[in-house]
């Protein structure tokens, strides 16, 4: 067996925004590996520093055209969390329906579009669907239905721009929302049957001990409240998270990789969400779990497709709930009065955690911001996953185990451009 | 994306995005038209979700594509392209600044047979890409052409 390799992946396809990945084998062991993260930085706590409050929701959605809801949320909860504002009862549901409809067009974008070809060994979705129409059709149409969530109550499909401090700028009129109710039912049982594809697909063999992070929630599956938990003992508020986590500049990335103080590497996203919060799935998805043979919990980063279909599910059944319990709000924001102070709040964005804090001056201007996006946090655990992958993979070709290393990579969904922005892939033999 | 006109047998899709000067060729191509109340066309934007062409142009009889475009030739220079017509999908749209282009949609509409019956690309060559909301002077300049041309063709 030859134990020197590199691999050597000049531009990751599949993935959101760009980067790149190297590895230099010798004697059998990992000399070297980088994600390489080289696009340039982005700057957008720096200049939203002088912005008005109200102004970072709709700012920090311009961050990622894939997960804008997510910014939007972690931003609006981290200013209320200065106001000392609650939004509760149907207000807060229509937050969730937002989300709903996140998750469901970037789990399918993910899913169908960008990791399902790996497993089936296609280049890509274009070619998959000369041999699968059916499939790619269906996940075409479950994205849209995610798009029409976000496009009704968000105003638009991409960088929506009704959610606000207090609530929302508009509320749509009862019967739109209706009109989403049958093609989400349609959307249920088709995620129910995705659910079961996925089950089928092939999985490398391959767990690690990973120190799951999440936000959770005592009475539902955690979106934008909770308490920060981890399968290593953390239980923590949000206005907490920067005593707990911290953030280190590597020279070979332009995004920050986040570590847990003491613990080092933490894993967050789909995988995390489920093994930590599996009790508050509906019950419909806990069965579609138990039917693709999952257990309350899953250290194999391989099947995290599997997971993203449960979440599809849950998340269409979730929007159905919202939607059939329907009740217009009487006004569509809370009053509230504006005052200084420093703001956090986690979300959970389709990829993982979202960090956001504010500290504003009296007036609501922003003095300084601080964003953690789940990509940062999950580049150290995307490093070490590799290392353990490749040794025991050796023997096979560099053509495989470069496709192999990709579809690791894939597994977090990872949206480099929210953690700078780009991918690209390396795998060198010495 | 926004819809205007509604009309099932002919679309215009601009493409661009707004803050990025040349790129934004597809959106105020699309405006003007708009202006022009040309009857029996519908008019959309989009700025980057370009799955939703595939909905879009199904069962039309016409659809016209306008995007800038980025090829090293000579700013201003237009573009008119066939795309049923041309086999070579990703040669001719690797240029795009959209990650998930119209040469992959355009590919996945072949697989899954949800073309149009006419599909039309019209482009310009952009000069300046950086942020800014003002086209260069020779995109300008072929942009009034186009608009005339475009129209034409919609009247007719």
């Amino acid at each position: 067996m030859k134990t020197d390799k590199t691999i050597k992946v000049d531009y990751l396809a599949r993935v959101e925004g760009e980067g790149g990945l190297k590895i230099r084998i010798k004697n059998g062991k990992i000399a070297d590996l980088k994600l390489n993260i080289f696009e340039p930085p982005r700057y957008f706590e720096g200049f939203l520093r002088g912005r008005k409050y109200s102004e970072a929701p709709d700012i920090t959605a311009r961050i990622c055209g894939i997960c804008p809801v997510a910014y939007q949320m972690s931003s609006i909860h981290a200013m209320e969390a200065v106001f000392g504002l609650k939004v509760t009862g149907y207000m807060r549901e229509l937050r969730r329906l937002l989300y709903c409809g996140e998750w469901i067009e970037s789990h399918v974008l993910h899913a169908y579009m960008l990791h399902a070809p790996d497993f089936l060994g296609y280049q890509d979705a274009i070619q998959m669907a000369g041999d699968h129409p059916e499939i790619v059709k269906a996940g075409l149409r479950l994205k849209k239905i995610g798009n029409n969530i976000v496009n009704l109550l968000g105003g638009r499909e991409i960088h929506p721009i009704n959610a606000r401090i207090g609530g929302w700028y508009k509320i749509p009129a009862k019967k739109k929302f209706m009109d989403l109710l049958d093609d989400l039912k349609w959307a249920r049982d088709t995620a129910v049957d995705v659910v079961k594809f996925t089950s089928t697909l092939n999985f490398p063999d391959f767990e690690r001990d990973y120190e799951f992070v999440a936000l959770s929630h005592p009475d539902e599956y955690a979106l934008n409240e909770g308490r920060l938990i981890s399968n290593k003992g953390l239980d923590i508020a949000v206005d907490e998270y920067e005593d707990h986590f911290e953030e280190i500049h590597m020279s070979h990335s332009t995004s920050l990789h986040s570590k847990r103080k003491g613990n080092g590497a933490y894993h967050v996203g789909p995988l995390a969400r489920f093994t930590l919060n599996y009790d508050k799935l509906s019950p419909i998805a806990k069965q579609a779990a138990r039917d693709a043979g999952l257990g309350k919990e899953c250290y194999n980063p391989f099947k995290s497709i599997i997971i993203r279909a449960v979440e599809t599910l849950w998340a269409c059944d979730e929007a159905i709930r919202i939607l059939e319990m329907f009740e217009m709000p009487e006004k569509p924001c809370l009053d509230y009065d504006i005052c200084g102070g420093i703001g956090h709040a986690i979300t959970e964005a389709p990829r993982g955690s979202l960090y956001h804090r504010y500290r504003l001056d009296s007036r609501g201007y922003i003095r300084t911001t601080k964003i953690v996006p789940p990509t940062s946090q999950n580049l150290r655990t995307m490093e070490l996953d590799l290392h353990e992958f490749v040794p025991p993979r050796l023997d096979k070709s560099t053509k495989e185990l470069t496709w192999e290393c990709e579809q690791a990579i894939r597994n977090y969904d990872p949206c480099i451009s929210c953690s700078c922005h780009f991918l690209k892939l390396d795998l060198i033999n010495d | 994306m926004t819809v205007n006109i509604l009309n099932p047998s002919k679309l215009f899709v601009g493409i661009g995005n707004e803050f990025r000067g040349d790129d934004s060729l597809g959106l105020l191509i699309a405006k003007r038209l708009e202006q022009k109340n040309i009857s029996g066309i519908e008019i959309v934007t989009l700025s980057s979700e370009l799955f939703s062409l595939l909905d879009l142009w199904q069962g039309r009889d016409h659809v016209i594509l306008c995007d800038a475009v980025s090829s090293k030739k000579t700013p201003g220079t237009i573009f008119r392209l066939d795309l049923l017509e041309n086999s070579s999908d990703s040669d001719l749209f690797n240029f795009s600044s959209h990650s998930f282009g119209i040469a992959e949609i355009l590919a996945l509409a072949r697989k899954l047979d949800q073309l149009p019956r006419k599909l039309s690309f019209f482009g310009i060559e952009g000069a300046d890409y950086t942020y800014g909301n003002k086209l260069s002077a020779p995109v300008e300049k072929s942009m009034n052409l186009l608009i005339d041309e475009i129209s034409q063709m919609f009247i007719n």
